[in-house]
Parts: C-alpha cells; structure tokens; sequence
C-alpha cells in the first residue's frame, strides 16, 4: 500500500502532520526531518526541500537529513499543504532528479516558467505536489462520508475546510467531479462508502509511484 | 556572482559537511518569477537555518491548535 492509499482511509479530521511524517520515516527514506518557518516571499517561493548527507560530531555514521522550509507568511491551511507536499517529495525516486549541479540549475530554469506552462506541458506538472498533498489532507473516505451532507447542504464547503484544515478552495477541488479522476492519476483506489474511524496498519515499504505519475519540480 | 552561483554555493560547498542529495522547490504564486529571485529566497531560507536564525519546529505544535475529530461525530452532529 503506497502513502495516499494508506490515508485514503483515514477518517478523522484534520489529518495530523506528525501521521505523515511517522509515515514517511518508516519508509526509511532519510534519518532525519526537520521543518522549519522562514523568511520567504510566498509570492516567489513557497517552501523547499533539501536533502542532504552529513556527519554529526562524534559520530561514525553519516546520516540523510531532509530540511523541510516553508513561508511563514502563509495561512496555517497553506502551511501544511506546503509542509505535505514537501513531505511526499521525499518519497520520490530523488537520485534521479536534482542530485547535481547542471541538474538543480535546470530545475531552477524550469520552475520559473509561467504557470501556464506548467500546466500545458506534461514533464513540467508544477501542481501535482499540490494535488498529492490535498490527496493526503483530505482522504477519500472523508470526501465520501461528506459528499451526501455536502449536497443536502447539511455541511458547507467553508466548514468542512475548517474540519480538515485546508483552504476551502482545495476543498471545493477535492469535492468536484474532476477528483476522481485525479485520485486515479495517482493510483488511489475509489473508495465508496467505506469507514473506519482511524487509519489501517500500514505496509512497508512503500510503493513509489510511476515516474510519469510522479513527475513533479 | 549570480543568486544562482551563490545556491549552488550553499548545497554544494562541502565545508559544512553536508553533501547534497536532492533538492525540490514549491514555486510561489506569482506568474512573473525570475531564477535569480527563486535563487536568492532559496539561499537565504537555506541560510537562515545553517546560521541558526530559525529552530526547527516541532510538528506536535503545528498540530496541536487544531484537535482531530472522527468523521462519525462530525456527522452526528450535523
């Protein structure tokens, strides 16, 4: 079971950041992970992911470190959109990707291409960190134990933001047509009508999924 | 020295100790980036952490305001 079909089920709201994490360290991809809030300009950068190799003092071992930042700027909803998606990131085949110089330089030119282009080109999907991440925050399980009172309008998009912590436009997103087409991009099995009050025992490791379904900045 | 040559500087000049992995960015939301502009808040993010300007955060904190609640309940109470 892969990460977003783990959470697909879970049932309680707001998805705990700490869950994520727990989860993406047991697939022992780094040693270490620390977040921090910094000083960037939401409007340029939104947060980063860096993973690196080091060796602590009076250590003989060397240990990968991920240095997850973020804009401090951002609501609490965007900052643990942010903090996820960076999360997943880690998940990613990441040897292959932005491992040298020429290769981070390239990233960097191609990051600052206009939206537009990331979303006409197939290879430059800006947005599917984002996408990945709302998949984690707001599970399957939960979208289908909700869309009835959705629709009764017994529940409001506004509120069930509130519930799972996430900026409503997300939510609206997670609750369109268009969804479940994306879960499938992202192999997450339909879900209909299931529910269970907390998350399933996990299945280690991870499965990655496809490049091409994972290809992201 | 561009912002570019100063990030590539930063992840990798081994002098820290550290020897570079991977690196993945979260654009901002403005259409009109420059890489010299993504450059420069990537660094200085990077910077602000190795100079200890910023601790690192405890997940639990980012969690805590916000208490979960089962989905059965939220129902119920509808």
């Amino acid at each position: 079971m892969d990460i977003y079909n783990f959470f697909s089920c879970y049932t309680n709201l707001p998805v705990r950041l700490q869950d994520v994490i727990d989860q993406v360290m047991a697939a022992e991809v780094v040693d270490e992970i620390e977040i921090y809030a910094l000083n960037l300009d939401p409007a340029i950068l939104r947060g980063f992911c860096w993973v690196f190799k080091d060796k602590p003092k009076n250590s003989i071992n060397h240990r990968r470190v991920a240095w997850i930042g973020y804009s401090n700027k951002l609501t609490s909803e965007m900052a643990r959109l942010t903090i996820v998606k960076e999360l997943l990131h880690l998940l990613d085949d990441h040897f292959a990707t932005a491992g040298t110089a020429a290769q981070v330089s390239r990233l960097v030119d191609e990051i600052v291409l206009p939206i537009a282009a990331h979303i006409a080109v197939p290879t430059l999907q800006d947005h599917n960190g984002e996408l990945k991440a709302l998949t984690v925050l707001m599970p399957a399980c939960a979208i289908e134990e909700l869309r009835h009172p959705l629709a009764a309008e017994t529940i409001s998009l506004t509120t069930i933001a509130r519930h799972a912590r996430l900026p409503v436009e997300h939510v609206r997103l997670a609750f369109s047509d268009l969804w479940q087409k994306i879960l499938t991009t992202f192999g997450v099995e339909p879900v209909e009508g299931a529910t269970k009050s907390t998350a399933p025992e996990p299945e280690f490791p991870f499965e990655v999924p496809s490049a091409s379904a994972t290809k992201d900045e | 020295m561009t912002e570019k040559d100063r990030l590539m500087r930063t992840l990798f000049d081994h002098a820290e100790r550290r020897e570079h992995i991977n690196i993945k960015f979260f654009r901002g939301t403005s259409d009109d980036v420059t890489s010299e502009q993504l450059c420069h808040e990537a660094r200085n993010g990077i910077e602000d952490i190795t100079s200890t300007l910023v601790a690192k955060i405890d997940p639990a904190t980012l969690d805590e305001p916000y208490p979960q609640r089962a989905l059965a309940d939220i129902v119920a109470a509808l």
